[in-house]
């Protein structure tokens, strides 16, 4: 390639995203140019095609790969043929917004164009080859095989007795998380310093004695704590992100009705009493019923996805220049 | 104006009123009990639980409103191989692997958050989701497949549909669409060019988008996590950045997003979303939020309609001019674009030191130290200038101008901050572990990669910040009326809870009462709210107009265990308003806490030095406010020093600096004293207005 380390660096710049040469790198890849309506041309995967992505792979992870991992890649360079070839044998590549935008912009990028009408660029990008070897028109026809495949037909939509089984087996997934609503007094580490722990014992013994306030005034034994001296319903999560990590384990341990501490949070200490605890529980059926669905279907569209990838390895003669590999 | 532009507290319960009934609707579709309180104060628009936590003075929600995975192309270049499903289940806990990967598909590094994130929207580049025929591909089960339009295209082919998994028959069915066998002018005929009138498009990668974020979404009533639909409409003409991030309120989206391949300029954006959103399908609601005014050469937020800057010449073909702004055009930006990113991976868009700016402060992570034209290896791009309005706080003051001029404020925007990643990895904000995962994949994935001097993706680059929500509860229809109302802010990443009040009447001791939050919402509008001459006493005749007070209250980052919190420094209030000449001025009050509090850092160790504050609390009031000026004002709420994650890295790289010759060529910027050592992490509220005519 020859660029500068300059330019090579600033080909991983994201700020030009529509700038992107990167179609230059690959417009000589000789696996890149397999044409259209050539579908039953069997399916090669050059020797040098393997070793670019192997040196590229090298060169990322400072060691050389295993042969049991060339294989791997292998396979995933056969994948990602087939996919895409299967793409151009639906027309996926003609009439797309994006391909024909991305063409029309790396033609102007190259600066090869004498005019800026979108068919002549289109053309020219035609005829530069620029379809079969962007890297980004690659990707998006691979995408859009990639997930056409997983598309599951209507008739194959999940089943109530399907969702239901399913939801048995995942239903700790959606295990709803124990609450508590509490009161606290608050004493200040800022303001408090060294007294900290001393004044915050004595208002506990008060606080368990029998001229302790009224619950609504026990506040007012402590400082000021303007976010308020009630948490209803909190979670774990929440209590961390309120008072940190300390004091939502000592809440959640509390036991209710009492007056506990000192608990120590970012701020200083606190006094806690818990006023109700709801335990942790698996929520209803319905409660997750969209999510299960959505669920359901991504983990048959993958299976499917493989399913049709062993297909295509069937219905598309796969030629494999390299050592490591053993057909079948 | 609408009932999201009108001010103080009755509107909002007028509001709530106002939506009462069809809450109530949505109450009873749902599988659980209201919660304590008689209504829901925003609108139900799906169908799911209410929340346990529900809570009608607002929780805080930490969360990410940018992040890319490998549907992006910039991703995908880089090595990243994630899909939203994968970015959403990292902002819920769990490990990702990233690039480099082996040959086997092993992850050289993974990444966890140490804290889950509340929510999360994937906003991928939608201008290279690519397209699908759905006349052509029964499988999709979408009901245009039996459309007139599909009908009439496939009786012109005059052939069956072929079989989906039957290469050769749709080889030939396209063959017969792009004229290799019947007459090509027969097809244009009935169906134009490329017949473009008989299509009905669809895009996979939207569809995957959508359907990954229920998988993630939470409508149980714990409401543990939040997903948006969302994309990133991406318009970089003549390299300023102009991006909007498209956010959806629900389910309910519009068939195909609207990409830069559609819409060039951010207009045409908004008009697609009024109608394929906002008139088209019942339930859709959606906002932008536009990011890196920074890199936008001061034109993300010039007071113009249809803004392509100029273009270095020679180029063609030269671009339309833009057009005066109107009073119609600054009321749809107003009312679709509540909020803007004021910090994220690619430098802090506040404001800039010595750009209509004097504040200290304002040298935070920027960008402009190096000159942008490094980044752009084409040599017929002249110097890129820095324009007043690349930065928010004065875009916020040209609001104030424009409000003036027009009666409408197009720029009245509420702040968030995020990470813009491209690793898939929503709310990675730490400063001690960007050095090992950066957001770029490959690309900033090494050392060297990190400290080059380049701006975007080198030593320049942060770890980002996060969005803040204040809603009521961890549901869509909370969270998207908090964002629009903009009651939400922006964080450089860590986690400190920050209230933010104005009113008029706050009593001195507003911190001292156990209600605090309860007075300050009552008497008063939270950030992101209008206050109006309405919400003061009247004065007495020939005496002194009552001044606003605002209430700041901020409490340190908890920290994590093993990772707690840098203590507070201070809070500030930065004050922009409008002068009796119609210029504009801003000027920053420290209102609590200590500047000088003698807090630092120890570079070698990165230990910090000095105690801060744990919370603060403070009500100020503008001694020298004036009724009849137009003004706003923004809390910015400042820790501790802390080392700065490339700190952190030269350390780790015993990188010595007294030694000029033994540091390695590509680790110079570990020695550029024009780098800074420390960053004070912080945040900045959604600023209140002060509008003096209603």
């Amino acid at each position: 390639m020859g660029s500068p380390p300059r330019t090579h660096r600033w080909l991983r710049a994201p700020a030009l995203h529509f700038l992107l040469i990167g179609a230059v790198l690959y417009a000589f890849d000789p696996a890149a140019r397999i044409g259209w309506g050539e579908e039953r041309e069997p399916v090669v995967i050059a020797a040098d095609r393997i070793e670019g992505a192997l040196r590229e792979i090298e060169g990322q992870t400072g060691r050389a790969a295993t042969p049991g991992e060339v294989s791997f890649l292998i396979d995933r360079l056969i994948d990602e043929e087939l996919l895409l070839r299967e793409a151009r044998a639906r027309g996926l590549d003609r009439g797309d917004r994006s391909i024909r935008f991305r063409l029309a912009e790396n033609v102007r990028f190259l600066g090869v164009a004498e005019d800026d009408d979108p068919a002549a660029l289109e053309r020219l990008a035609l005829e530069l080859g620029l379809d079969r070897s962007d890297p980004v028109v690659r990707r998006i026809l691979m995408e859009k095989m990639r997930l056409l495949t997983m598309t599951a037909p209507p008739e194959e939509a999940p089943s109530e007795a399907e969702l239901r089984s399913f939801f048995e087996r995942t239903a700790e997934t959606y295990r709803q998380p124990a609450r508590v609503t509490l009161q606290h007094v608050f004493f200040a580490a800022g303001t408090r310093r060294g007294s900290l722990a001393e004044d915050a014992a004595q208002a506990l013994a008060q606080l368990e004695s029998a001229d302790a306030p009224p619950p609504a005034q026990a506040w007012r034994l402590g400082d000021p704590f303007p976010p308020g001296y009630r948490v209803r319903l909190a979670s774990r999560r929440s209590l961390e992100t309120r008072f940190g990590t300390d004091f939502a384990e000592a809440a959640l341990a509390a036991e209710p009705g009492r007056w506990t501490g000192p608990v120590r949070s970012a701020y200083g200490l606190h006094l806690v009493q818990v006023e109700e605890q709801r335990p942790s529980h698996l929520p209803a059926f319905e409660s997750v019923r969209s999510t299960l669905k959505a669920r359901l279907e991504a983990e048959r569209g993958k299976a499917r996805l493989q399913q049709a990838l062993r297909e295509l390895r069937v219905r598309y003669d796969v030629r494999v220049e390299h050592p490591a590999w053993r057909a079948g | 104006m609408s009932e999201r532009e009108a001010t103080g507290t009755r509107s909002r319960r007028h509001a709530a009123r106002a939506t009462l009934a069809l809450a109530s609707l949505a109450l009873v579709l749902t599988a659980q009990s209201c919660p304590e309180e008689t209504g829901l104060p925003f609108e139900r628009t799906e169908l799911r639980d209410d929340c346990e936590e529900f809570n009608r003075l607002r929780n805080p929600y930490f969360g990410e409103t940018h992040a890319h995975t490998g549907y992006s192309f910039d991703a995908i270049v880089n090595g990243t191989r994630t899909e939203p499903r994968d970015a959403y289940a990292f902002a819920r806990g769990e490990p990702l692997g990233l690039p480099p990967f082996d040959a086997a598909g092993n992850p050289g590094r993974v990444a966890e958050l140490r804290r889950p994130l509340d929510f999360a929207i994937v906003t991928d580049h939608a201008e290279t989701f690519g397209e699908v025929d759905i006349c052509t591909n029964p499988e999709l089960q979408l009901p245009g497949f039996d459309s007139d339009e599909c009908e009439r295209m496939r009786g012109a082919i005059g052939t069956a549909v072929p079989n989906a998994g039957d290469a050769t028959g749709a080889t030939a069915f396209f063959g017969l669409l792009y004229g290799f066998i019947l007459d090509p002018q027969h097809i244009e005929s009935i169906c134009g060019v490329d017949g473009e009138d008989c299509r009905q498009r669809a895009s996979l990668v939207w569809r995957a988008t959508q359907a990954q974020a229920e998988e993630f979404y939470d409508r149980s009533a714990a409401c543990s996590f939040t997903t948006f639909v969302g994309y990133e409409w991406t318009a970089t003409p003549y390299v300023a950045n102009l991006h909007r991030n498209v956010i959806f309120r629900n389910a309910r989206v519009p068939d195909l997003p609207t990409s830069y391949v559609e819409a060039t300029v951010v207009e045409d954006l908004w008009q697609a979303l009024e109608q394929d959103c906002l008139a088209e399908i019942e339930g859709c609601d959606v906002l932008t939020i536009p990011h890196n005014s920074n890199v936008s050469l001061g034109w993300m937020f010039a007071p113009e309609s249809r803004v392509l800057p100029d273009p270095p010449a020679p180029i063609f073909p030269p671009p339309p001019p833009s057009l005066p702004l109107t009073a119609e055009a600054a009321a749809q930006r107003a009312a679709l674009e509540p909020l803007v990113e004021i910090t994220q991976h690619k430098g802090d868009s506040e404001c800039a030191p010595g750009i209509l700016s004097n504040d200290e402060q304002c040298g935070y992570e920027k960008l402009s130290r190096l000159d942008l034209r490094n980044t752009i290896p084409v040599s017929r791009f002249p110097s890129l200038p820095f324009g007043p309005l690349a930065f928010v706080r004065n875009a916020l003051k040209e609001g104030l101008v424009q409000e003036e001029r027009l009666g409408v404020n197009p720029f009245q925007l509420g702040l968030i901050g995020s990470t813009d990643t491209h690793n898939g990895t929503p709310g990675a904000v730490r400063e001690d572990d960007y050095t090992g995962l950066g957001h770029l994949g490959t690309a900033d994935a090494t050392p060297a990669f990190q400290l080059t001097p380049l701006p975007i993706g080198g030593v320049e680059a942060n770890p980002g910040g996060l969005a803040v929500v204040w809603a009521e509860e961890n549901s869509r229809d909370a969270l998207f009326e908090a964002m629009r109302r903009r009651e939400v802010y922006g964080t450089s990443g860590t986690r400190p809870i920050v209230r933010f009040f104005g009113g008029f009447g706050y009593s001195s001791d507003l911190c001292q009462l156990p209600d605090f939050v309860e007075h300050a919402d009552r008497d008063g509008v939270p950030m992101g709210g209008v206050l109006t001459p309405a919400d003061a006493a009247v004065p007495e005749p020939g005496g002194p107009a009552e001044k606003p007070r605002f209430a700041a209250l901020a409490l340190m980052d908890p920290g994590a265990p093993g990772a707690p919190g840098t203590p507070l420094q201070r809070i500030q209030i930065v004050k922009g308003w409008l002068d009796a000449n119609g210029d504009t001025q801003e000027q920053v009050f420290d209102v609590a806490g200590n500047p000088l509090n003698g807090a630092n850092v120890d570079l070698a160790t990165c230990e910090p030095q000095g105690s801060g504050f744990e919370l603060l609390c403070s009500v100020w009031e503008d001694a020298a406010f004036d009724p009849d000026q137009r003004a706003f004002y923004y809390a910015r709420v400042l820790e501790n020093p802390t080392c700065r994650w490339s700190t952190r890295l030269c350390n780790e790289l015993q990188v010595d600096c007294s030694d000029p010759a033994s540091v390695p060529s590509e680790y110079t910027t570990c020695c550029d004293g024009s780098v800074p050592k420390t960053i004070q992490e912080r945040a900045w509220t959604s600023p209140i207005w002060y509008r003096p005519d209603g």
